[in-house]
């Protein structure tokens, strides 16, 4: 298999600001890669750096094979990118959006307004194409984001933040796609704060952290790396007060989360918790509804990569 | 994407996106309120102002005020175009794309070159119904216009290619405009000009329009004089659209 994005040692910095921080990562082609981080942690500069809108302070990449320093207009005619904001002309119709898009890659007169119907009729746009963008709703201004990164048919796609802000059935049709378009042969980069997103849909992922690459591989990997963390999910039928301390305090308990009406206790010994669990409750008199152990999440290795130093 | 091979290819290539980029922005800001404003109104009310009560010869006035009009108007589309493409983010669109900063810049230098130039012919058509006014040398006047339309385009594009907003780049580029407009001979000739105005003057692109459409209007050529005004304006123009590509760059920088 060969590589579609190699980073070796990027670096960027914006004034004294170092955003990224020698970052190597290799993607190969045909993979869904995640790359996946908080706010700021150095997303967005990086996919910048590999699509010839910044230019790196140090290190190098190749995209496609080519080298993103030297060969940027050879790269340009390779990818497709989806911005987190949906940069689309309001002034103009979803139609002329997309003859645009197509023009801006050469693509021949005959084909664009064939895949511009094809992908209006994709994206369930055909019957708004000569209304004007600036009427669009979010969700169909990233329909048509999307299908403008993908008029000229690239070979690798970049899409930062897919799905932020768009409702769940939309966002289940934005990963339905991401898959089968990676089932067609497209090379996707991804970049997402909802890493149950990336456990679905990558083969790989990276987790970026002020600007350092903390942990990369597959997500089950990842999740070996909290292998000795148990969690213990219970809900009771009503709860008290104070009850994430009370639950806390049970032998063998490390931390307890809430989440919505569960808790999840965080253990190494699940034999020694579920006993004290019990008790606690039959104490309280509360009944127990349900009781499950998880297996560590991607969430949970992000967390525990992303965790301030000390904390 | 098709890809032509070669030097011809890649100008071909870059002729045509900039082409393509020019039609986009005609498209979505011909109706822009600052370029109407700039483009029709200002350079109307401006010329009234200076000629209402003043005995100047129309053959004189109407190629100055088709100068100004082009001035104002391909001068208008830059600041009413980047700015809202940086803001709204499709600049980016563009620079991701395998086309060249210089191909984006002559892009939207076009667009307002077929602004300006269409605009000025509102004059140029007033001039020749009310007043009579017949251009001398039709070829070389609209050789000469266009070049005009051209340069003031990219000088408008050289402002706004790193402003964030419309006023950041409007109110420099109005700091010059405006002076540059009163030395530049439309309204006072200038030979009654002191020399130190005269030689800022020539410092001016507008001075070269002027006089340009001037000669080609009434007729009186002076060869080596239509050669210099040419020269310079397209010298002009090569200096705004590189130093305009200059500025985008530093967007990818």
């Amino acid at each position: 298999m060969t590589s579609a994005i190699v980073a070796s040692e990027l670096v960027r910095y914006y004034g004294d600001l170092l955003a990224v921080d020698h970052v190597n990562f290799e993607v190969q082609q045909g993979e869904i890669f995640g790359y996946l981080g908080p706010n700021g942690a150095g997303k967005t500069t990086t996919i910048k750096m590999l699509t010839g809108l910044l230019k790196p302070s140090e290190g190098m990449a190749r995209v496609g094979g080519y080298d993103i320093l030297r060969d940027i207009h050879e790269i340009k005619g390779l990818i497709g990118i989806v911005p987190e904001v949906s940069n689309v002309y309001d002034e103009l119709t979803a139609w002329d959006n997309l003859i645009f898009a197509a023009e801006l890659y050469d693509v021949s007169r005959s084909e664009r307004e064939k895949r511009a119907t094809e992908f209006l009729g994709m994206f369930d746009l055909y019957d708004r194409r000569d209304s004007k963008v600036g009427g669009f709703s979010k969700g169909m201004k990233r329909w048509l984001t999307t299908a403008m990164a993908l008029i000229h048919r690239p070979s690798i796609l970049f899409l930062d933040e897919p799905t932020t802000g768009l409702d769940a059935r939309s966002a289940v049709f934005v990963r339905d796609l991401i898959r089968s378009l990676n089932d067609e042969g497209i090379t996707v980069f991804l970049t997402t704060h909802y890493i149950e997103e990336a456990d679905q849909l990558c083969d790989r992922v990276a987790i970026i952290n002020e600007g350092r690459i903390v942990a990369n591989d597959a997500p089950e990997r990842l999740k070996s790396l909290v292998l000795g963390v148990h969690i213990v999910e219970v809900s009771f039928d009503r709860v008290n007060r104070g009850v994430v301390h009370d639950l806390e305090a049970i032998s063998g308990c490390d931390a307890v989360v809430k989440q919505g009406d569960k808790f999840n206790l965080y253990t190494q010994e699940p034999a020694e918790v579920l006993p004290g669990l019990m008790g606690y409750a039959e104490e309280r008199a509360l009944r127990v509804i349900s009781l499950n152990t998880l297996k560590p999440r991607l969430e949970d290795v992000f967390l525990k990569m992303t965790a301030p130093v000390g904390g | 994407m098709r890809r032509k091979k070669g030097l011809f290819g890649r100008v071909t290539r870059e002729l045509l996106g900039a082409i393509r980029i020019a039609k986009k922005d005609v498209k979505i800001y011909y109706l822009k309120p600052p370029v109407i404003m700039f483009g029709f109104f200002f350079p109307g009310f401006t010329y009234l102002a200076f000629t209402v009560g003043r005995s100047l010869e129309p053959t004189l006035l109407i190629p100055g005020l088709v100068a100004i009009t082009s001035f104002f108007a391909a001068g208008s589309l830059g600041p009413a175009v980047l700015p809202l493409e940086r803001k709204t983010k499709t600049l980016e669109r563009l620079l991701v794309a395998p086309v060249s900063p210089f191909a984006i810049i002559l892009g939207k230098t076009l667009a307002g070159f077929t602004y300006g130039f269409i605009l000025s012919l509102v004059p140029l058509l007033i001039g020749a119904v009310f007043l009579r006014i017949g251009i001398a040398s039709p070829i070389l006047f609209i050789l000469g216009l266009a070049l005009s339309a051209l340069t003031f385009s990219a000088f408008g594009i050289l402002f706004s290619a790193r402003a964030e907003e419309m006023p950041n780049a409007m109110m420099p580029m109005n700091v010059i405009r405006f002076p540059m407009l009163f030395v530049s001979g439309v309204f006072v000739p200038l030979a009654t000009m002191p020399r130190y105005l005269r030689a800022i003057a020539y410092l001016m692109p507008l001075t070269y329009s002027v006089d340009a459409l001037r000669q080609t209007v009434l007729g009186s050529l002076e060869p080596l004089m239509l050669l210099r005004d040419m020269a310079a304006l397209s010298l002009f123009l090569i200096l705004f659209l590189g130093a305009a590509t200059m500025a985008l760059r530093r967007d990818t920088r």
